[in-house]
């Protein structure tokens, strides 16, 4: 049976495309930026080694591996890392930290499962049935989970929704 | 998704995750060929080492076991000797004497058995 790889190319262009959310999603996970930063580099260095089969779903692959990466970090430093409160992995569309770091202080308020998914939605770009699939659960919750986070994101950056 | 979701949504995307370095593929691949090289260059060492220790350090034979080797063979068998001794054995001890001679090492030369055996 031949094992089919990604080659090069097709690594450096998922770096190039996701690289940064996936460092992201990391940090989103309660891991620093710079350890976020290892993280995915380790697993993408991997895959130009060319020992992992090529997946299905890439984006769902990487984010999964990137996320049980974190789990697995978290778990070794043998404490519950708390989200970093200065350091910032989102940019400001204008370029003020302070309305980041007022964002991540909204996530970091939210329940990890719900956090996580509204990451996969907004800033991975996934589908709910594509969260759900990630995260092997089902699309209900999946669904709800990201709507409830929204509401709880809402209630603390004060949006208001309609004009 | 209610449309107040949507606003929402929109202005979340309005951020964009932070830049991160590059992917150090060249690092990576250059640390792989250093060490598959030095891997190379260590079981090189190794062999050539091996072989000149064994090719330099092979044991020269023992002297006792050239001297033995360096023995004149007797041109009579044993069955022949055994025959001698048991119906003459005056002729038995002359042969032995004379053989004696020319089959034992020199007991006074640099390999000689004696010194050999004092040696050892």
């Amino acid at each position: 049976m031949i094992t089919e790889i990604l080659k090069t190319a097709e690594v450096k262009s998922l770096y190039e495309k996701h690289g940064s959310a996936l460092v992201a999603y990391v940090c989103c996970c309660g891991v620093d930026f710079a350890s976020a930063e290892d993280v995915v580099q380790q697993l993408f260095l991997k895959l130009l080694q060319g020992h992992t089969p090529k997946p299905q779903t890439p984006l769902a692959y990487l984010y999964r591996a990137v996320r049980n990466a974190s789990l697995n970090l978290r778990r070794n430093l043998q404490r519950e890392v708390e989200m970093q409160e200065s350091e910032t992995w989102l940019v400001a569309p204008n370029g003020h930290p302070e309305e980041v770091l007022t964002l991540q202080a909204a996530l970091r308020e939210l329940p990890e499962e719900q956090r996580e998914s509204v990451f996969l939605r907004v800033w991975a770009g996934m589908t709910v049935q594509e969260i759900a699939d990630m995260l092997d659960i089902p699309i209900s919750t999946a669904a709800s989970r990201y709507r409830y986070s929204l509401e709880k994101l809402r209630e603390r950056l004060q949006l208001v929704a309609e004009p | 998704m209610q449309p107040h979701d949507e606003d929402l949504e929109r202005y979340l995307k309005k951020f964009q995750p932070r830049a991160i370095r590059r992917l150090d593929v060249r690092r990576q691949t250059g640390n792989s060929w250093l060490r598959r090289m030095a891997a190379v260059v260590v079981f090189a060492g190794i062999i050539s080492l091996w072989y000149a220790q064994r090719k330099t350090a092979k044991p020269p034979e023992k002297p006792r076991i050239q001297a033995i080797r360096n023995m004149p063979q007797t041109h009579m068998s044993t069955p022949v000797l055994t025959k001698l001794a048991l119906d003459d054995s005056k002729a038995f001890d002359a042969l032995l004497t004379n053989e004696s001679r020319t089959v034992l090492p020199s007991m006074q030369g640099e390999q000689s058995a004696l010194r050999v055996l004092a040696n050892d």
